[in-house]
């Protein structure tokens, strides 16, 4: 039985408030950060340090700009995000067929000492 | 190689205590992505100034008694630019209380399903009106715009809707069957009315009814169940 998608899923989006940004921001090509704190319903901090984690991995860019002499913090996707996004989509996939074929979920072995 | 096991243990607990956990972070990423793309702007205030205006319109036509196609059209693309700037007002508003972009991904969405069955309804109306008062059809052309516009209206609400919620789109579909309703049954009647037309077929009464109405109990019907987004 094959280990090797489990082995390949991305910590950085696996994450539970990661893989939740980088969904929402998968749809829309960009989002401020307000909508994106109300639609995860998660706290500024929270939010704040996933992005950071985020953008440190080179997955989503941040900028911010002026709207009405308002700061406005706009997040969105860079190419290597979509890629590892689709990635990371296309593992879980195949770890669902591989859990349909066999019924439960296999036992991983690892491939070398 | 510690590393690696590091990973395989994890697995290993995580499909211990979740069998179904790859499944469910799909369901979760679809979720997600659906509901990124909706339009999220509190609707209540817009449909009940909509329904507010149409009520107007109606009862200002109803009451003076206009019956030529021009006042008609004058009065009912008056209500359809106030009620169309105000939403915008409505909309611009909400976006600047809470510290976003107006012209959002989303907004952009709900504006381009609603264009083309909005310009569709002007394109057929048209042509349409001036056949049927060239061969003296004033009385005809009236209701038939107005189950025109109900019906494209429909379409646009249905096609928006998609980006918006289910109840818009029910609130489509129910222009769509009133204005071919309103069409059947006027085509019906007339053909052995005599006399002034009863109140129910008064096409002013009809968009009035509609347009005003169902915006207005829709609106209502909102402002009590819709989620309040927060706000800064």
């Amino acid at each position: 039985m094959k280990a090797e998608p489990f082995l390949q899923l991305d910590r950085v989006i696996h994450e539970k408030g990661r893989l939740g940004i980088m969904s929402a921001l998968a749809a829309a090509s960009e989002m401020p950060f307000t909508e994106l704190r109300d639609l995860l319903q998660m706290t500024d901090g929270n939010l704040t340090s996933h992005m950071r984690t985020l953008q440190e991995a080179g997955y989503v860019a941040v900028s911010k700009s002026f709207q009405n002499n308002r700061p406005l913090t706009t997040l969105a996707l860079t190419a290597a995000g979509e890629k590892a996004f689709r990635n990371y989509v296309a593992l879980l996939a195949e770890i669902v067929e591989i859990t349909r074929e066999f019924g439960t979920m296999p036992t991983p072995v690892p491939a070398a000492k | 190689m510690s590393t690696l096991l590091d990973k395989i243990a994890l697995q290993c607990k995580v499909t211990a205590v979740q069998p179904n956990w790859a499944e469910e972070n799909l369901q979760v990423i679809r979720t997600l992505m659906e509901r990124a793309g909706l339009y999220r702007r509190a609707m209540a205030p817009v449909m009940t100034f909509t329904g507010v205006v149409g009520l107007t319109a109606g009862a200002v036509g109803r009451l003076a008694s206009v019956a030529s196609l021009a006042g008609f059209l004058g009065i009912w693309l008056s209500a359809a630019l106030i009620a169309g700037g105000g939403s915008f007002l409505i909309i611009r508003r909400q976006a600047l209380t809470a510290g976003e972009a107006f012209w959002t991904p989303p907004t952009r969405r709900v504006v381009f399903a609603l264009l083309q069955p909005f310009a569709a309804a002007a394109l057929f109306t048209l042509p349409f009106l001036c056949l049927l008062v060239g061969k003296g059809g004033e009385l005809l052309s009236v209701p038939f715009a107005a189950s025109l516009w109900l019906g494209f209206y429909g379409c646009g609400l249905n096609s928006a809707g998609q980006f918006i919620s289910h109840g818009v789109r029910l609130l489509g579909w129910v222009f769509v069957i009133v204005g071919a309703a309103n069409l059947h049954l006027w085509q019906t009647l007339t053909m052995v009315h005599l006399g002034p037309l009863p109140l129910h077929l008064d096409p002013h009464v009809l968009m009035g009814a509609t347009f005003g109405g169902f915006h207005l109990v829709a609106g209502i019907y909102l402002y009590f169940t819709e989620k309040r987004e927060p706000t800064p």
